[in-house]
């Protein structure tokens, strides 16, 4: 009764509409696949873009890496790779490294105690006044102290162990720069660089230092100009000069 | 009646399919209801903070996701699951054995449904989006779902012989994708241990933009696919579009969820497939597009006459315009701008009211009369429905799009204050809370008339063939 | 194409291939992060959360605040949020290892949440703001929680906890108080513990633009 034309007369809508359509079946009209071609233009944009697509991924997947968020960013390795982390605050890390090794003696104070450990606090030793200098704070923690020290005025004689074996060059460094700057002490931060400059100047030592030796060698600051290397030696510096 | 000019076999398909086919189309028309309603208060309280605060139960946070909720697992997918097996059963010439059985899973479904609303509301929700539902709900609802796509499947498997249309692609595919989409994201992110914090952000969105495009999309498209040539009478333009399309979506589709989350907390490698996958994903647009409305062409006075015509070109032309600005949004430079401001709600907006809702009534309003026998009681509500929905829809976009644009300027600069994005949002998000109670008000035509058709069919035949000119 | 098995074969195919790229290898790499040690102040990163945070993660979760506010913080190449003083990195994956479920966020109707921590002001203010925003911040949508906090007469002396300071239309008539309930306590101490600022291998510092 009804054609499957789509010129209807606009009367009736959704009635005439439902009625003429149900006669028409649509899998007979798209029954026979008819293999035209697919227009030339379309093919040739669609290749353009997945071509493009496969390059825009190819260049911002950070090596397919799973640590890798930025996408620009080759890999870790590659240029441009990502920075390390922030290096972590010498307070932060020498506060730690000092409760761990150091406070046991010389107290979370830094006070030490009365006739036993020296105090650390307005030390002329751990703030470089006088003949003090950084390099002998270096060597203290490297290879340790024994026999009679004067620490502002006041004597002890004690021993104390050698960490250079123990505590690595930037951990050396953060806890001076603690104790430097801590409990009101204020002086120029130790950078690990002088750290290891002093360790392998004495790597050949085995002793622990006495107050003698240390001021037999020339004071050093960080930052400043070695004028001449210190000479090390194991035996006690007077020996080196003769006797008067 | 309508029904004595059919063929005898499509008539004995389609009395088979009346009861849970109308059953899904008369809960999925509650939900459009509510959902609309509780979409509409949502959007009022972004521009008056005060309105309706207080209770627990009526803050945005749980407004928002009942919203979106009611609107995806009520009215879509009951919608869906009806289109589905009437399509499948239409297509296959083949009737539905054993009603009870969809019948009851469409019941359990809405009762799940029901319930997970009330959970959300109640703060039962983990606020992964599209997954609020808790998870013995989401159990609930997944068995209620095995139950449809197995006879789903069963009417693809005893259709008559013959070639196989390619709505019904997208419905198989559509069925097989949903069940893993679903159980995949319960599994790791809801039920039992779910898993590492870590990985879930890359797993929601993949979850979340698989049930736009792989589930609610391909249904959506069958239903265009199947009403466009039958309504007008004649061929799709090309089988080969048909077949390049599919695959196409297919192959790209499921990638794009990762273009959320440009610059997000997932490998740079995933972000970079879905920005190339939401990019080549035009290509399957394109073609479909061609496909379809190059059907249509030299006829597109039909649409005047047909009321599921005009609601499917509507969404065909949602489904363009979405998926394009999809392309532009997933480009990352644009992205920066624009991600996390109104754009995102536009683009939510116009693919499910849009694209999704707009084909579904399409294809509703084509099936209930040769359910039901009876054409729709009233054009004027219809009309009513399509201008209310066309409107809203287009002007809640715009000022979606444009707030969203502002929003997202005034986001990016660090000398603009956080409260200027908010302020250029206001007037944008107060229109389109308008825009929201006027599909409200759509949406309670649609529903009146959807209650009034199916109704009538129980009225005497003397009443109900009375007035030809409102038929 | 009319053979079903074809069909199912490409459609399962397509599926899968995305699933493996999408969840199982998040799940693989991603899922199996674990919190990393700076070996120099022996600090675990991301921090563990205390108790009360994770609690209030439940109710950050069951009132919705992700669908306002987002937890992420975009790279300096690419957007201009370090810029914005929203974080001093962007945020990976592993800075949600503590979080169930990972607030990522996708819209920003309210502020970006990643480092509220660092910028938090007492935590009197946070519940000021919780209990109404509006009197807080000029211009603020953020509805009112006040459901999680009991308005009730002052017995004596005002509480320990009461909140100070409360102005608007809904600060309490004087001789009433306003107590945080414990989920309201809970959910200023996850707000509190929102700091991603803590260096880790992936996430270089960034510098600000």
């Amino acid at each position: 009764m009804s054609t499957p034309n789509s010129q209807q007369p606009p009367e009736d809508e959704g009635f005439r509409e439902s009625q003429r359509a149900s006669q028409t079946d649509v899998t007979e009209l798209h029954a026979a696949p008819e293999r035209e071609p697919v227009n030339l233009w379309l093919i040739v944009v669609i290749m353009v873009l997945m071509f493009f697509g496969g390059m825009f991924l190819w260049a911002n997947s950070g090596g397919f890496q799973p640590d890798i968020y930025n996408t620009d960013k080759i890999s870790w390795s590659g240029a441009g790779a990502g920075g390390p982390a922030a290096a972590p605050d010498p307070m932060v890390v020498g506060k730690r490294v000092y409760t761990q090794n150091c406070g046991v003696c010389h107290q979370a104070s830094g006070l030490g105690v009365a006739g036993q450990f020296p105090p650390l606090v307005d030390s002329e030793w751990v703030l470089a006044r006088d003949w003090h200098g950084d390099n002998h704070l270096v060597k203290i923690i490297l290879n340790g102290l024994q026999g009679v020290i004067m620490v502002k005025g006041q004597p002890y004689n004690n021993a104390m162990a050698p960490w250079g074996g123990v505590l690595k060059d930037e951990q050396i460094a953060a806890v001076l720069t603690y104790i430097r700057n801590e409990w009101g002490n204020k002086a120029v931060p130790v950078p690990k660089e002088f750290v290891a400059k002093i360790r392998e100047q004495t790597k050949a030592r085995t002793e622990p230092w006495t107050q003698k030796e240390l001021q037999a060698i020339s004071r050093e600051v960080v930052g400043e100009a070695v004028a001449a290397p210190a000479a090390e030696t194991p035996a006690p510096a007077p020996a080196a000069q003769p006797g008067a | 009646m309508i029904a004595s000019a059919q063929s005898p076999i499509l008539e004995k398909v389609d009395a088979s399919l009346r009861l849970p086919v109308l059953i899904f189309f008369g809960c999925a028309a509650c939900w459009l209801v509510l959902g609309t309603f509780l979409c509409a208060v949502a959007g009022f309280k972004l521009v008056w903070p005060g309105f309706l605060d207080g209770p627990a139960f009526l803050t945005y946070g749980r407004i928002a996701p009942a919203a979106v909720n009611v609107l995806v697992y009520g009215w879509a997918s009951s919608a869906a699951f009806g289109i589905v097996l009437w399509l499948l059963a239409r297509l296959g010439r083949t009737p539905l054995d054993y009603v009870v059985l969809p019948v009851a899973a469409a019941i359990f479904w809405n009762v799940g449904v029901f319930l997970g609303l009330l959970a959300i509301l109640a703060g039962y929700s983990r606020s992964v989006f599209l997954l609020e539902f808790p998870g013995f709900i989401s159990g609930i609802l997944f068995i209620a779902y095995l139950f449809i796509a197995v006879w789903g499947i069963v009417l693809f498997r005893r259709r008559a012989p013959g070639s196989v249309f390619v709505s019904a692609w997208y419905l198989l595919a559509a069925l097989l994708w949903f069940p893993w989409l679903y159980f995949t994201g319960n599994a790791l992110l809801i039920w039992g241990h779910p898993v590492s914090g870590p990985a879930q952000a890359p797993i929601a969105s993949w979850f979340a933009s698989g049930i736009i495009n792989l589930w609610l999309a391909p249904v959506a498209l069958s239903a265009a696919f199947y009403l466009i040539p039958q309504i007008l009478g004649r061929r799709l333009v090309s089988y080969n579009l048909s077949l390049l399309g599919f695959w196409s979506f297919a192959v790209f589709a499921a990638w794009t969820g990762m273009a959320q989350l440009i610059g997000g907390p997932v490998p740079a490698w995933m972000v970079s497939a879905g920005v190339v996958a939401s990019i080549l994903l035009f290509i399957p647009v394109l073609v479909i597009s061609i496909n379809l409305l190059g059907t249509m062409r030299g006829s597109f006075e039909a649409w005047l006459w047909s009321p599921s015509l005009r609601f499917t070109l509507a969404g065909a032309g949602a489904f363009l315009l979405v998926y394009v600005s999809g392309v532009l949004l997933a480009l990352p430079g644009v992205n920066a701008v624009f991600h996390f401001s109104d754009v995102l709600l536009g683009q939510g907006a116009l693919a499910l009211f849009g694209f999704v809702s707009m084909s579904f009534f399409g294809a509703i309003y084509y099936i209930v009369p040769r359910l039901t026998g009876q054409a729709w009681p009233s054009d004027g509500l219809i009309r009513w429905h399509f201008w209310l929905f066309t409107v809203a829809v287009g002007t809640g976009y715009l000022c979606l799009m444009f707030g969203g644009m502002t929003q997202g300027f005034a986001l990016s600069d660090p000398g603009v204050d956080f409260s200027s994005s908010v302020a250029f949002a206001t007037p944008f998000r107060l229109m389109a809370a308008l825009c929201a109670i006027a599909l409200l008000v759509g949406a309670a035509c649609f529903t009146g008339l959807f209650f009034r058709a199916v109704l009538s069919v129980f009225e005497p035949a003397a009443k109900s063939s009375a007035p030809a000119v409102t038929v | 194409m009319n053979r079903m098995p074809l069909l199912v074969f490409g459609v399962f195919l397509t599926f899968a291939a995305a699933w493996l790229g999408l969840v199982a290898y998040p799940y693989v790499t991603l899922g199996q992060l674990q919190p990393v040690t700076d070996e120099n102040s022996g600090d675990v990163y991301p921090p563990s959360l205390s108790g009360l945070a994770a609690t209030g993660q439940k109710v950050y979760a069951s009132n919705g605040c992700v669908y306002c506010h987002s937890q992420q913080v975009r790279p300096a190449y690419l957007t201009s949020d370090i810029a914005n003083k929203l974080g001093p990195r962007r945020t990976v994956a592993r800075d949600y290892l503590r979080d169930q479920p990972a607030f990522t966020g996708s819209l920003r109707i309210g502020q970006d949440l990643t480092n509220y921590g660092l910028r938090a002001p007492s935590v009197n203010e946070i519940h000021r703001h919780l209990y109404d925003a509006q009197a807080v911040v000029r211009g603020s949508i953020m509805p009112s929680y006040r459901f999680l906090y009991t308005m009730r007469k002052i017995s004596g002396q005002p509480s320990n906890g009461a909140l100070t300071g409360l102005t608007g239309r809904h600060a309490p008539a004087p001789g009433f108080e306003v107590v945080p309930t414990e989920d309201a306590t809970v959910l200023a101490a996850y707000l509190l513990s929102l700091k991603r600022d803590y260096p880790l291998p992936e996430a270089p510092q960034e510098t600000t633009e």
